[in-house]
């Protein structure tokens, strides 16, 4: 009678074990490159806001106070005209009007980056075109960009959220 | 008739492939649950662009993320809130922040009109919280 030898099943054995680890993880590997394609990582645009009392003391009375770079952002109007922004009283408008923003606030930064930039922004204005115009004057590198909001009791707006 | 006899090592033999297969799988769901906790990113919305982005997100320990989608409705933690619960909610995170930041991350569709998120910039300042910021898509 032949007795088979342990030795046979043993060698076939340890070849064998690989083989369900290799499954696994390449079935992984796949599965991670697939989900791995349908998601965007998405960044932050950073904003360092002033806590505890918010509004200026005083609410700014007609002209603007010097010293103070005002950007509005002014939302479409009924006659037809689209979405511009306008600073120091230059307006830029169109597509190409956020290239020019940059440019012109780059030049006002290089003469005087202390200078407070304050970001006035209709409330019609879509946040995709707040944030172009506030990441504008993030990368004309000013020490202090301000949100405008309305104050509670009256219609003038003052300097709120800092940079 | 002399039967052979089989040699067997003394001991326990250990079969490790099990275990291994045990270990890379629990790893990956740890690895996909902690990133699914961290982005929050329940609610699709179609972010703004911007250039001037912060990628090093993993310095505040403690975040919370507000959804503003394109219908001006307000999200936390896939449930739909107010803005007084928002404002509740900084609250309490004003009252246990103690010494760690606290950061508000704001997700907003870029459809959305400015004055349906200038009220949760007005609420985090009255609270007390001066780290926010916007979830945007670099350019």
């Amino acid at each position: 009678m032949r007795v088979p030898s342990a030795h046979f099943h043993r060698q076939r054995d340890d070849s064998q074990a690989m083989t369900p680890l290799i499954d696994v993880v390449f079935l992984l590997l796949i599965f991670f490159v697939c989900a791995s394609t349908d998601q965007v990582r998405e960044s932050l645009l950073p904003t360092e806001l002033s806590g505890g009392a918010i509004e200026a003391s005083d609410s700014i009375p007609g002209p603007r106070p010097l010293g103070e770079a005002w950007v509005r952002v002014l939302s479409p109007n009924n006659t037809g005209v689209g979405l511009r922004i306008e600073v120091e009283g230059r307006l830029f408008s169109g597509p190409d009007r956020h290239r020019l923003l940059s440019t012109f606030l780059k030049t006002l930064a290089q003469t005087a980056p202390e200078l407070p930039v304050i970001l006035d922004i209709e409330p019609e204005v879509p946040l995709g075109e707040a944030l172009a115009t506030y990441d504008a004057a993030r990368a004309a590198d000013f020490q202090a960009i301000h949100f405008a909001i309305a104050a509670p009791t009256t219609s003038d707006t003052a300097p709120a959220a800092a940079r | 008739m002399r039967i052979p006899i089989r040699a067997r090592r003394l001991g326990v033999a250990l079969n490790l492939t099990p275990l291994i297969d045990i270990v890379f799988l629990l790893v990956i769901f740890f690895l996909v649950a902690s990133h699914a906790a961290r982005t929050e990113s329940t609610e699709p919305v179609e972010l703004p662009l911007a250039s001037e982005v912060d990628d090093d997100q993993d310095q505040v320990p403690r975040r919370l993320v507000v959804t503003v989608t394109a219908d001006q409705v307000l999200h936390v933690g896939g449930r739909i809130v107010t803005l007084d619960q928002v404002a509740d909610l900084l609250a309490e995170a004003n009252a246990e922040k103690q010494d760690s930041a606290y950061e508000v991350r704001i997700r907003g569709d870029r459809r959305v009109p400015f004055h349906a998120v200038e009220p949760l910039m007005i609420a985090c300042a009255q609270a007390g919280i001066t780290r926010i910021g916007y979830a945007v898509l670099p350019e």
